[in-house]
């Protein structure tokens, strides 16, 4: 007999977490520190026309650059390690390679090369791998993790002439990759990043974040109860609200509930209870975003709202599908939604909560 | 080294134009790797008088890019694959030996399409083969019986479900999923592998839109994936290893190896007792040992791992 | 849904994960061979739709609230689907081949989210 029809797709996970602005743990700064790699932020600021000078100052400073074709040996290389690694976050990631079909790379700000590869290159690599889990064992990927800032690895070493041997000598591993330093010396220049991979790969550009924001008049506004996130009478379910932050950051009106009257073409309106929103400000930028960045962002945005408490404010920063990583080194896989966001709300009365959205 | 990447294996080539704009399509959609089919109906010709009624087989043909699609490809650093394949329709067992013959050969990659029970019999047991094709339009007069496509899944041929029939019409978008289904079911989700026959751009899905018809046809999550990725990778190396000698070892002049493979030379690391530090993957190198190491990770293989290099 | 929701409880902290959610959001591209896609209205598209799903999955399946929630210039568009039947209506327009006026066109998707945030950006494309 046949095998069943199936119906539907695996959904990505969320996660709902409630807490006050003024919370013990700063689970709020775990959560953007954790987070390394971002391609991009939507922030929704009611009451305003205008996205606040502080908000786009912090986005200026960072300098990130693609490095095309690097050969990945030179992430090894001493001087590398001296000047950039331990003198600074460094944040690396390869573009444009597809997970589990391509290899891919990332250099965590805590100094850890994570390369993740296909059965054929890990094999002709020669470098040990981690145990595999579930799905890396599913898809036949490899992962190879080399601690750059261990205290053993540096020439003369067998287990640094070996790591080095392998990625030089053996095989030609090269990427294209979005690279972002920050400097534990404020008064070192971020551009020197740049500056250092000029002669070591194909070509080195940088990358400047596109911007674009969005005014709206008169929006109706869910209202996100944070004591009952699950519905009540006085505010929607949590999954409806982070459903309206959506809509705004793709550029999709919505209308009151009542007023659908002809839904052929959607059904889909503001989840009740609905306020009037006089006027709003949508802001997105992408390009390549570190988590130190987004931090600053949060920060400014925190103090811009204390003013301005009766509607929620929020950010969300989009992470990369095809990355590796997503909570601090954890793997991040998927097979159909590769969803890899959270989102930063800002509730009145003192509460805060925050969205974690992950793939399957 | 070939990467898992997202492939087509099937993509109908005859006239200029439309095959390019086929292809700069499947770019577009994120394929990195396409086979162009030749799909020979009647290899006519055999073994004695026969041979008169040969028909000539073109040789493979090439198929340059356009520039504005090499470029779009440069700037995003990707790399595209482009292969030839044959598909040749089995009426009977009369035409079978043309199969060695070396205009088929210099195609990259041989599958046939059995239209009886007694040539299907044959593709999975005994010809050297990569792809079996089923024309899935039709009732196909046969059973897949689970003992043969267990065979042929042990010699590393795979099975191809096209798509692009279906979706002409609604009987024929039927046919096609029944018989998918029902193939699904015999060899349990393992060695298919989909794609497209595209004849013209419409046809051609984008790689998540093929993972799902996957999941429709009843594969698993890391099967449906593996039926646009893994196994084309498997097909390929199987393809090489047709023209090695018994799949396992091939043999290289030393100063053909390139110069990354220079350290093979090196008997420090050939040595099993040298001191250098032991790792399996040092002997077992892609290159030069063409091993059809996916078989023994699918189906049982009694295929003794033999890794040896020779140099001459 | 909030059947598979897990709930803690605590003082100042409330934790749900939910592994099922309710809708999957699709970016879909529609292209009709020698017909520009660009000034098509979004009762048209949304009709073609229901056909898609209607050829494959019959009135039963065509019944299944498809939202069209945007549409943009060339043939793109956001749609919503129930995730209880998200697979199967992502088969049946991936299989529609051929318009009303016989036309050879193709439903390709873009992007797959559970969440609409998901379709904000695509990160998968960085040049």
């Amino acid at each position: 007999m046949a095998a069943s029809i199936r119906h539907s797709i695996k959904s990505s996970t969320l996660q709902y977490e409630t807490l006050s602005t003024n919370d013990s743990k700063q689970r709020d700064v775990a959560k953007i520190r954790d987070h390394f790699f971002n391609f991009g932020v939507t922030l929704i600021l009611p009451g305003v026309n205008t996205v606040p000078n502080q908000i786009l100052e912090c986005l200026t400073d960072q300098l990130s650059y693609k490095l095309e074709k690097l050969p990945i040996y030179h992430l090894l290389e001493i001087p590398f390690i001296q000047a950039f690694v331990k003198r600074g976050a460094i944040h690396l990631m390869s573009v444009n390679r597809r997970l589990h079909t391509n290899d891919t790379v990332v250099l965590t700000p805590s100094g850890i090369l994570i390369l993740t590869l296909t059965k054929d290159t890990y094999e002709q690599l020669g470098l040990e791998a981690e145990k595999q889990n579930h799905i890396h064992h599913q898809n036949k990927t490899f992962v190879v993790k080399i601690n750059l800032l261990e205290r053993a690895f540096h020439p003369g070493k067998k287990g640094y002439d070996r790591t080095l041997w392998c990625l030089k000598d053996r095989l030609d591993l090269v990427f294209d990759c979005l690279i972002s330093w920050d400097p534990h010396d404020k008064k070192l220049c971020s551009s020197s990043v740049g500056v250092y991979f000029m002669e070591k790969c194909h070509q080195v550009t940088r990358i400047d974040l596109k911007k674009a924001s969005r005014n709206f008049t008169s929006l109706p506004c869910p209202k996100l109860d944070a004591k009952d996130p699950e519905g009540s009478e006085i505010g929607c379910q949590f999954n409806e609200f982070f459903e309206w932050m959506g809509a705004l950051a793709c550029d999709i009106q919505l209308r009151p509930e009542d007023a659908s009257q002809d839904n052929f073409v959607t059904t889909m309106s503001c989840p009740e209870l609905v306020t009037n929103l006089p006027r709003c400000c949508v802001f997105q930028a992408s390009g390549f975003l570190t988590s130190n960045t987004i931090l600053q962002v949060w920060r400014a945005l925190r103090e811009h709202t204390s003013q301005n408490e009766s509607y929620p404010t929020s950010l969300t920063v989009h992470g990369f599908n095809d990355c590796p990583v997503n909570k601090k080194s954890e793997s991040h896989y998927y097979y159909v939604t590769g969803d890899n966001i959270y989102s930063l709300v800002l509730l009145p009365e003192g509460m805060c909560c925050i969205y974690t959205a992950t793939g399957f | 080294m070939a990467l898992p990447s997202y492939s087509d294996l099937n993509i109908l080539g005859e006239s200029g134009e439309k095959l390019t704009d086929i292809i700069d399509l499947s770019i577009e959609l994120g394929f990195e790797r396409v086979a162009v089919n030749n799909f020979v109906a009647n290899l006519k010709g055999g073994k004695g008088k026969k041979q008169t009624e040969k028909i000539a087989v073109s040789p493979p043909s090439e198929i340059l890019l356009n520039e504005k699609s090499l470029a779009s490809l440069q700037l995003n650093g990707k790399t595209f694959e482009q292969l030839s394949r044959i598909t040749v329709v089995l009426q009977d067992d009369t035409n079978i030996p043309r199969l060695g013959g070396s205009d088929i050969q210099a195609y990259d990659i041989l599958a046939v399409q059995p239209t009886t029970e007694a040539t299907f019999k044959l593709a999975c047991q005994t010809l050297d083969i990569d792809i079996i094709s089923f024309n899935f339009a039709e009732k196909i007069g046969f059973s897949h019986k689970r003992s043969l496509l267990n065979a042929a899944a042990k010699r590393g041929i795979y099975f191809e479900i096209l798509y692009g029939p279906a979706l002409i019409n609604n009987v024929v978008k039927r046919q096609t999923i029944s018989n998918a289904m029902s193939l699904v079911n015999v060899c349990l989700g393992k060695n298919i592998i989909l794609s497209s026959g595209a004849e013209y751009p419409s046809t051609l899905r984008s790689p998540m839109d093929v993972f799902n018809l996957a999941r429709l046809f009843g594969l698993s999550y890391p099967q449906a994936k593996d039926a646009i990725s893994g196994n084309c990778r498997a097909v390929l190396k199987h393809a090489a290893s047709r023209k090695t000698c018994k799949s396992v070892i091939s043999v290289k002049a030393a100063t053909a190896l390139s110069q990354k493979e220079q350290w093979l030379l090196n008997k420090e690391y050939c040595d099993p007792d040298s001191s250098v530090e032991g790792d399996e993957s040092e002997e077992n190198d892609g290159d030069e040992s063409e091993e059809n190491d996916d078989l023994e990770n699918d189906f049982e293989s009694n295929e003794p791992k033999k890794k040896k290099i020779k140099i001459s | 849904m909030s059947a598979h929701a897990v709930t803690v409880k605590e003082q100042d902290k409330r934790l749900i994960s939910s592994r099922s959610q309710p809708y999957v959001y699709f970016k879909v591209k529609l292209t009709i061979e020698n017909e520009d896609t660009s000034q098509m209205t979004d009762v048209v598209y949304k009709f073609l739709i229901t056909k898609a799903v209607a050829e494959t999955l019959g009135e039963v399946g065509a019944a299944i609230c498809v939202d069209l929630l945007k549409l943009f210039g060339n043939g793109v568009s956001i749609i919503r689907v129930p995730s209880s039947h998200s697979e199967k209506l992502w088969a049946a327009l991936t299989l529609y081949g051929t318009t009303p006026a016989q036309a050879r066109c193709a439903f390709r998707v873009l992007q797959v989210s559970s969440f609409l945030m998901g379709l904000a950006f695509d990160t998968t494309e960085h040049s």
